[in-house]
């Protein structure tokens, strides 16, 4: 007969022998995957298994459920003011190094009837033969669509993400795509290919190289894709060989 | 022991609670910074938060030395891709979004790493010492008998878990292998925390028996 101690043995045996026999703690897709109720039933009862004896998959779900609101675990230092405050400091350094984002020219109301008003003027003088000065030359303007794509491949592992759908607006001149990086080893060169949803090669690059975040940006004129589903392959490069990395699907709309 | 992790875990209240909305400040400062100018709005959004990315990234056990870096990126992909987040949308979930992807890049790559450590072969100088075993150790090892209750114990016990139905099982466990409380629960389930309870009560029942017989039936659930 046991007591109390006896139980918490027991307890952290089982524990252990569960997380022997169930394998590798879930990988955050596939903790997503449950969040967003994505897996079927008989994958969520194997994954639940998993999360019951991996504290770190448990705390994340939690933590993903209470964000902004995350406190710190056990191990976590309790940041202060003043700490967060430091680390601005440098993050202020970082980020005054990087291009300012263009800003976003959002459609406003007084604009029509200004409009309306500088037409009509203009027409006037026009009309009344009045000479009007040179129009300044008109300047380029270009709106960037930016789409971070997930891979949906990766080592051979069948990672589940949805192909990410990327609304191209009429008046988009440049697709700007954001390919994660899913393989950290590192090659002296990387190469992409984008072909159609029958297969038919549309684009192929090599000589790309990561940004410092990990990704690699594509930059396509917007006419480039019609409304479809892509395959995007990276490829990694070492001499005359090489190896497929991760593939992305990127749905236009 | 091993499933106490979260025992200091603070929560300020059991019942649910949806998330507040987010605030004008926040929304202003997007705004600003879309529109170009940073009057103090970087820093409004990094003060608010750097500190719930940097606890979730450091609460991962295996990332806890890049969770400054991981919280960084994740801000300063936010802010350079500031424009992408729309009128109307939710900063939070937005960055909430780019945090996801830096986390399973980052997760990935620990995993890599993982991968091709176990591949390296062991060089013989590692392998000097290997066979010269403490001498204290067959002195703290339970004796035959002891170990052969002890494993008894337990396959009783996994046996008693393994037969509640799928839900209160992974309740239950979380209950006892990690000692979490309801609504800590609730939020990795994503049930309701009055159902937690229910089903906790449940399964204690149903594990009673098993309970009474191995383990002096004493209560050790706690609440």
């Amino acid at each position: 007969m046991g007591g109390r101690d006896d139980f918490a043995t027991a307890l952290e045996a089982t524990m252990a022998r569960r997380r022997e026999e169930l394998g590798e703690p879930p990988t955050p897709d596939e903790l997503l995957a449950y969040r967003n109720g994505r897996l079927d039933p008989a994958e969520r009862e194997l994954l639940e298994a998993r999360i019951a004896v991996h504290p770190d998959a448990a705390r994340a779900l939690a933590d993903l459920a209470a964000f902004p609101d995350v406190e710190p675990g056990p191990g976590t230092p309790d940041l202060s003011e003043e700490e967060i405050g430091a680390r601005w400091q440098a993050f202020r350094t970082r980020l005054a190094g990087l291009p300012r984002p263009e800003p976003v020219h959002r459609p406003v109301l007084w604009r029509l009837p200004a409009a309306a008003v500088l037409t009509i003027g203009l027409l006037t003088g026009y009309l009344a033969g009045r000479s009007s000065a040179p129009e300044p030359p008109a300047r380029p303007a270009l709106n960037v669509t930016i789409a971070e794509v997930a891979p949906v491949e990766d080592q051979g592992e069948t990672v589940r993400a949805p192909a990410a759908p990327v609304e191209l607006p009429p008046d988009s001149g440049e697709l700007v795509l954001i390919l994660g990086l899913p393989d950290t080893r590192k090659y002296s060169g990387y190469a992409a290919e984008i072909r159609d949803r029958e297969g038919a090669p549309l684009w192929s690059g090599s000589g790309l190289r990561p940004t410092p975040l990990g990704t690699f940006q594509l930059s396509f004129p917007s006419g480039t894709f019609a409304p479809g589903t892509y395959r995007i392959d990276l490829f990694g490069v070492d001499g005359a060989g090489r190896k497929r990395l991760a593939h992305y699907e990127l749905r236009v709309l | 022991m091993p499933w106490k992790f979260w025992k200091d875990r603070r929560r300020p209240a059991e019942s649910s609670s949806p998330q507040p909305p987010e605030d004008e400040e926040i929304r202003a400062a997007v705004r600003a910074l879309q529109g170009g100018t940073d009057p103090g709005a970087s820093e409004l959004i990094y003060r608010r938060y750097y500190r719930p990315l940097f606890n979730f990234f450091s609460n991962q056990s295996e990332l806890r030395e890049e969770a400054d870096d991981l919280a960084q990126a994740t801000l300063l992909r936010a802010f350079q891709n500031i424009r992408q987040c729309r009128s109307g949308e939710s900063f939070r979930a937005w960055l909430w979004k780019i945090g996801e992807n830096v986390w399973r890049n980052a997760a990935r790559e620990k995993r890599a790493v993982k991968r091709s450590a176990r591949l390296e072969p062991l060089e013989p100088a590692d392998l000097q010492g290997v066979d010269a075993a403490p001498a204290n150790v067959a002195d703290a090892a339970p004796n035959p008998e002891q170990a052969a209750l002890a494993e008894e114990r337990m396959k009783v016990l996994q046996k008693a878990i393994a037969r509640l139905p799928a839900g209160m099982r992974l309740c239950t466990e979380l209950r006892l292998y990690q000692d979490l409380k309801y609504r800590e629960i609730s939020d990795v389930t994503g049930i309701g925390v009055n159902t937690v309870r229910s089903q906790l009560f449940e399964a204690r029942q149903r594990l009673k028996p098993v309970l009474d017989e191995y383990f002096q039936g004493a209560d050790f659930w706690g609440t």
